[in-house]
């Protein structure tokens, strides 16, 4: 299905990468696409997605002068445009600050080591690593404030039944804060399957906060592997807003390096017809006095389904960890269905951790309430998934980007109905 | 402005209004009294067009219009009210963002143009006015953590502020204290006019004293079994329902 070619076509000059590529082929071949048996990937049935859809390599087109860039409502700091995951220097502009790189010639040592590492045994994982297309490396200067979002957009255009998949690096220097929106759009009528590599170094004191907009259409079948490690006093945040794509699997990781940091970590998923949309958290808290928070909130309608599965782990000597997990969920239909399993692994005995999980409906008294006064039924579901979407909301500081991300939840919970 | 018709309605399967008829035309003020369970709440739900039950004889009609064959929304829509015997808590939905959301969709369905923030901000002081509702409640989740008297004036707030043909008010007066029950109907009576009319379901004589009905009707086991002058009422909560109870099963 994958050829030995990619590996060596595909950029990356740094020949110590290109050895950490070998062996995540190697590991690749040998393990195979996981299946539904393996518990990493026992919602998501990876072999059967590559079979029905008849994935495959293709030449990419690797440079674009006719690109759109979305319009938002608000300023940002800057843009840097990917095109099949390849960095489009003619059409980005970038903040005070921050560089750009290519992402091999900063992955050398233990940074090189720890982007291509696999602390699970994730085959998908290592395909995307051995496969990926070399990427950028985004390198935000010591003591740099980023008051605006650095707008990320890729943008993928490729032959019908393309699998592609890139590698990017984010380095937030020493208390160094950002944010970074992330958001995605492709060509029409061809289906692909793209994996997203990000590793996120946070040196110390930093604050690097990402929000990916998921709202591709259906012909989106993708996976990311977002993965931070942190050094002392860092702060990372993630926030993922997923209503688009046929499928869409989030590999999310946070490790803390030191002490004092703090993960935090929001989602909102919203399958609805025909989608698959399945996130797994793992949050490492290896040093004492580290803090995380998760909030993932589901909301599955027609046949949606969709995944949390959620693992904190703390070490022996992570002594005062407070880290807190939450996944509610809400289902619309009766075939709509969402898989949580929250997981907590704890070796230390100093700490404060609390998870739960809850799945339910929308209260039909509350809509009756709002019906008897004038409140079309459809609008009232609309309030009702919004207040219960709200709490990830509130957990976004900029208020721009807040109101950015509460309109496209609003417009997908109206459109929810109006299909009916 | 509304005739009833032979109504009966069913939950699961269990009848529990078993042949109503009532007539209210505008300006008149009719009160309901009966026994617990014996359908009065049913009787609200059933005007404002809850799901759960099932109509399976007679017939509404409100203003002309059958109201049976309109969703809920839509009988807001036509002018129903009705101020629930237990408001529903709503977490997450501002009191703010619910009102205005209703009185917009209300004038839209009755063909008005949309209240602008400031417009709707001096109609929502005028009428919280009217009802000595706090007005740091308006920042807050629908109901949400209210006390019982909060919940209750905020119901004829919302009343208020829909401008509604029929109000049925279901035991607006339980959790209201002295004061809180003279404030409120205070409010009612304001409210009152020859356009308008009011269906109050009450177990007390005390609410009638503000609230003069035009006529008092008892509700006993899914009928009204006696109707009569705003007199009856004080027989009722003299005598309690032993008698008429006996005069039915006789
Ligand atoms: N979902 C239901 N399933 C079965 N019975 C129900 C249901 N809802 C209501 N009932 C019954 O219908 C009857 C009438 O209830 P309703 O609430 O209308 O009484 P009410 O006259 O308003 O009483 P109260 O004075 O206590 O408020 C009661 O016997 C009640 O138990
Ligand atoms: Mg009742």
């Amino acid at each position: 299905m994958l050829t030995e070619t990619q590996v060596k076509t595909a950029g990356w000059g740094n020949t110590e990468v290109q050895a950490l590529r070998a062996r995540a082929l190697a590991f690749f071949e040998e393990k195979g696409l996981p299946e539904v048996k393996n518990e990493l990937y026992k919602y998501s049935n990876i072999q059967r997605l590559f079979t029905e859809n008849g994935f495959r390599e293709t030449e990419l087109k690797t440079a674009t002068d006719t690109l759109s860039l979305p319009e938002l409502p608000f300023a940002t700091s800057g843009t840097l445009v990917l095109y099949n995951g390849v960095f489009q220097p003619a059409l980005s502009v970038l903040p005070a600050g921050v560089e750009v790189q290519a992402a091999g010639t900063i992955l050398n040592g233990s940074l090189a080591a720890q982007t291509f590492a696999l602390p699970e045994p994730d085959a998908v994982k290592a395909l995307a690593l051995a496969t990926a297309s070399e990427g950028v490396a985004l390198l935000i200067g010591e003591n740099v404030q980023v008051a605006k979002p650095l707008l990320v957009f890729s943008y993928t255009d490729v032959e019908d039944a393309s699998s592609l998949a890139s590698l990017h690096v984010l380095t937030a220097g020493k208390n160094a804060s950002a944010s970074v929106l992330m958001l995605h759009a492709h060509a029409a009528e061809k289906r692909f399957f793209a994996q997203q590599v990000w590793q996120y170094f946070t040196a110390e004191g930093a604050a690097l906060r990402v929000y990916d907009m998921q709202n591709e259409g259906p012909e989106s079948y993708t996976i990311n592997h977002f993965s931070a490690l942190q050094a002392a006093n860092s702060t990372f945040s993630l926030t993922t807003s997923s209503t688009g794509s046929a499928f869409m699997r989030n590999n999310v990781r946070a490790e803390h390096a030191g002490e004092g940091c703090h993960t935090e970590l929001n989602g909102l998923f919203m399958p609805s017809e025909g989608q698959h949309i399945d996130n797994r958290t793992f949050v490492g808290h290896m040093f004492p006095n580290c803090t995380s928070d998760e909030l993932y909130k589901g909301i599955a309608a027609a046949n949606g389904k969709g995944v949390f599965n959620g693992k904190v782990y703390v070490a022996r000597d992570a002594q005062k960890t407070n880290a807190y997990q939450s996944n509610k969920n809400v289902l619309l239909s009766r075939e709509a269905t969402i898989n949580s399993k929250p997981e907590l692994e704890i070796y230390a005995d100093d700490v404060k951790c609390s998870h739960g999980s809850t799945t339910g409906q929308l209260d039909e008294q509350s809509i009756f309430y709002m019906q008897a006064r004038g409140i079309r039924q459809a609008e009232a579901r609309k309030l009702l998934l919004l207040a219960f979407a709200n709490d990830v909301f509130e957990r976004i500081p900029d208020m721009e980007l807040r109101a950015f991300f509460e309109t496209e939840a609003g417009q997908r919970f109206a459109a929810l109905y109006r299909s009916r | 402005m509304l005739t009833i018709k032979n109504l009966h309605a069913s939950i699961n399967g269990k009848e529990i209004l078993k042949g109503i008829n009532l007539e209210i035309a505008a300006g008149e003020v009719h009160a309901i009294m009966g026994p617990n369970g014996s359908g009065k709440s049913t009787l609200s739900s059933v005007l404002a067009g809850k799901e759960d039950y099932e109509i399976t004889q007679g017939e509404v009609i409100f203003r002309g219009k059958d109201l049976l064959e309109l969703s809920p929304e839509e009988r807001a829509g036509e002018g129903i009210f009705l101020a629930f015997q237990y408001p529903v808590e709503i977490p997450g939905v501002s009191m703010t963002n619910f009102m205005r959301t209703a009185v917009n969709e209300v004038r839209e369905y009755r063909g008005l143009d949309a209240l602008d923030a400031k417009a709707f901000l001096a109609l929502s002081k005028e009428k919280q006015a009217l009802v000595e509702l706090d007005k740091k409640l308006a920042g807050r989740s629908v109901n949400e953590g209210f006390s019982g008297g909060e919940k209750k004036r905020n119901e004829i707030y919302q009343m208020a502020m829909l401008n509604p043909y029929l109000s049925i008010l279901d035991e607006t007066d339980s959790g209201l204290d002295i004061d809180a029950l003279r404030i409120v109907s205070e409010g009612v009576n304001k409210l009152k006019s020859a356009e308008n009319a009011f269906l109050v379901i009450t177990h007390y004589q005390r609410l009638l004293d503000y609230i003069v009905p035009d006529f008092v009707h008892v509700l006993y086991d899914g009928r009204i079994v006696k109707t009569g002058p705003k007199e009856l009422a004080l027989e009722l909560e003299d005598k309690g329902y032993d008698h008429i109870k006996k005069e039915v099963e006789a």
